[in-house]
């Protein structure tokens, strides 16, 4: 063994045990890898620090918004608010900012009220016993107008609201800032440490495991003490607050308030989850594979943009392989085997 | 009770899902005639059938994954019909291909293929249909973009514009849509959609009483498809030009009309009449919004509209079904 091999060997090992404990993870990182070697091979200045530093930035947004998609998800639901409470939250922001709201407040008073919007897509889901997805789009066609109504009446500027963000908001999310002398925006590092709570939180707590329990069957949860109605609300909830979390950064990113700024997560962290390989139906997966899915989606995107694809061109790809990956591994059972 | 009153009764019964999204047309026509009288025009009902054709159309194409069940959720009708729309302007009118024949037959061939490639993906590689529907979404989208050259377009054929026009005094787009409603009565009293509704409300006893499943629920897919391009061909004639972009308000319409139609996501039950008149509320509502002067908010106002009309419509259905429930109970 030479002295390279010695040195990967650590890596391997850890990748290793996470595969043995973690089997669904193996189809979505051999992807990744593929996807990174032709990264490499064929895009030039893939590997260059700035282009990996601006993948990861792209990334953190798609995954503070993924994580709220994963919980629904979990649970058996999908969250279809997401980028409207995106573009909702960014215009209110600078909204409220603009009304001389200080940042510490406006942010606090978007997230609670994203955290009251998810209540009450949750409630209604609940009580008219309809698919989470038919109650979310109608939610946030309202939610998205009323922001609008709010922010813009009466100026000439239909949708966007100009003002600008804090300087500490736009420097979180500048290529050109650093985290505790690391090169990497703190956003990134926001994301990570969401990550590593939001994990932590799936994995090791009792609400957390309820989730799970709930999804993959909601009256045996019941019986052995998960309260099903709780843990659809929390999780409703907390997408929304993600999602408005998301929209919040993206101020910082693009410097004000646009409204049409959450249209491309309408259909991506959907995508995210699912090409990580977590299950819609619920009980399944977890937000590390949806990591993974943010990380295929991202390095899928760099290098269809470095090999020329315009971004219908990208989109038509993205489909294509939503469509391999799932039919890879996330297939369901026959019928009669489910009798 | 007379008898042929009794039929009547048990007939109507048959459509109470579609109950709420009628009591609704009722009163947005009250509406627009108070609002905006020119609606009852003959030029207000052209317009109107024209720009209702291509609505309706999407939403009957979403009713029979609906149906289907699973949690079928056609969120491909919309980039269907704009990719469609392209592909007849790029591909045939552009080429000079502008006859009637090649024209419908591509539109109907391509959905009708595209509709049995989601349900082959759906009931024979067994994946979930919103994945299937959500990548057909990007996949369309995405291709309707690419092949659009953004270069001059042929004139388009007179039949495909004159759709939008009148026929004797009716407006053209009515009656295409009132023939396709027709063509539908006898696929709703067959026994393919007999096993159709078993098959999306519960395809376990469907698979146990002999019942093919996957084929059944991958024609529903191609029964979709079928409707989407004939969405696509008045969607053409209402734009008389290739826009590629028009997909996703089209997927959020429709979805909004089929649930407002009474039609349940979890399959089994609802049905293209609620569709067709789900479909007729939505546009009713954005023109009674169209006659307050909202100005630059109009968009804004017709969103939350939309939203909160289907979320009322979805409380008012609950209230229904628990209605009846408790009156069965009691009877």
């Amino acid at each position: 063994m030479n002295a390279q091999q010695q040195a990967d060997a650590p890596l391997l090992i850890t990748t290793r045990a996470l595969l043995a404990r973690s089997p669904k993870l193996l189809p979505g990182l051999v992807l990744l890898i593929a996807l990174m070697i032709i990264g490499a091979v064929t895009v030039d200045g893939f590997t260059n620090s700035a282009n990996v530093k601006s993948m990861l930035l792209l990334a953190s947004f798609l995954g503070i918004a993924a994580y709220g998609q994963t919980l629904c998800a979990l649970v058996g639901g999908i969250d279809l608010s997401i980028p409207f409470l995106i573009g909702a939250a960014n215009v209110l922001l600078v909204w409220f900012l603009g009304k001389g709201l200080s940042p510490g407040l406006a942010i606090a008073a978007v997230l609670a009220l994203a955290a009251l919007i998810g209540l009450l897509s949750a409630t209604i889901s609940k009580a008219v016993r309809v698919h989470s997805l038919i109650v979310t789009l109608g939610v946030g066609f309202v939610v998205i107008g009323v922001a609008q109504i709010v922010t813009t009446a009466g100026s000439e500027f239909a949708g966007n609201v100009y003002g600008t963000p804090p300087a500490w908001l736009t420097e979180m999310t500048s290529l050109r800032s650093t985290t505790l002398g690391i090169g990497v925006p703190p956003v990134v590092a926001l994301w990570l440490v969401l990550s590593i709570a939001g994990i932590t939180f799936l994995r090791m707590t009792t609400f957390g495991r309820g989730i799970y329990a709930m999804g993959g069957n909601p009256v045996a949860a019941e019986r052995v003490g998960v309260s099903v109605n709780t843990t659809w609300l929390v999780v409703f909830m907390l997408s929304a607050v993600f999602a408005a979390l998301t929209g919040v950064l993206l101020v910082g990113f693009s410097g004000g308030g646009v409204v049409s700024v959450g249209e491309p997560y309408l259909f991506t962290t959907i995508a995210a989850v699912v090409v990580g390989g977590s299950s819609l139906l619920g009980g399944q997966g977890g937000y590390g594979l949806t990591l993974l899915g943010v990380a295929v989606l991202t390095v899928l995107q760099t290098v269809l943009v470095g090999l020329g694809l315009s971004p219908p061109g990208q989109e038509t790809v993205l489909g294509l392989m939503i469509i391999a990956t799932v039919a890879l591994y996330a297939r369901e059972p026959h019928p009669r085997s489910r009798i | 009770m007379k008898p042929n009153l009794v039929r009547v009764r048990q007939t109507l019964l048959g459509y109470d899902y579609a109950f709420t999204a009628f009591g609704l047309l009722v009163v947005l026509l009250l509406v627009a005639a108070l609002r905006g009288p020119k609606l009852f025009t003959s030029e207000g009902l052209t317009i109107a059938a024209s720009v209702l054709a291509p609505l309706v159309l999407a939403a009957m194409a979403a009713t029979p994954v609906a149906i289907s069940g699973r949690g079928g959720v056609d969120l491909s009708v919309g980039p269907l019909m704009a990719f469609l729309n392209v592909a007849i302007v790029t591909w045939l009118i552009n080429e000079g291909l502008t006859g009637v024949v090649p024209v419908v037959a591509f539109a109907l061939a391509a959905g009708a293929l595209f509709g049995l490639i989601q349900g082959l993906l759906v009931s024979l590689v067994r994946l979930q249909p919103v994945v299937v529907t959500l990548s057909g979404f990007l996949f369309l989208s995405g291709l309707a973009n690419v092949i659009h050259t953004n270069g001059s377009e042929a004139t388009f054929p007179n039949w495909l514009s004159s759709l939008s026009g009148t026929t004797a005094g009716i407006p053209t787009a009515a009656i295409v849509v009132a023939a396709i409603c027709l063509a539908w009565v006898p696929v709703a009293r067959s026994t393919y959609y007999r096993n159709l509704r078993l098959v999306g409300f519960d395809d376990r006893t469907a698979y146990a009483s002999g019942v093919n499943v996957a084929l059944i629920r991958a024609g529903a897919y191609v029964l979709g498809g079928l409707l989407g391009g004939v969405a696509a061909l008045m969607l053409s004639s209402l734009l008389i030009s290739a826009s590629p972009n028009v997909g996703t308000n089209y997927t959020l319409i429709a979805l909004t009309a089929l649930v407002l139609g009474g039609t349940s996501l979890a399959g089994g039950s609802g049905g293209m009449v609620g569709s067709v008149l789900g479909a007729i509320d939505v546009y009713l509502i954005q023109y009674a919004l169209a006659t307050f002067q909202f100005g630059k908010s109009s968009e804004f106002v017709n969103q939350v509209a939309n939203g909160g009309v289907l979320l009322i419509a979805l409380l008012l259905g609950a209230v229904a079904v628990s209605l009846n429930a408790r009156r069965r109970a009691t009877a």
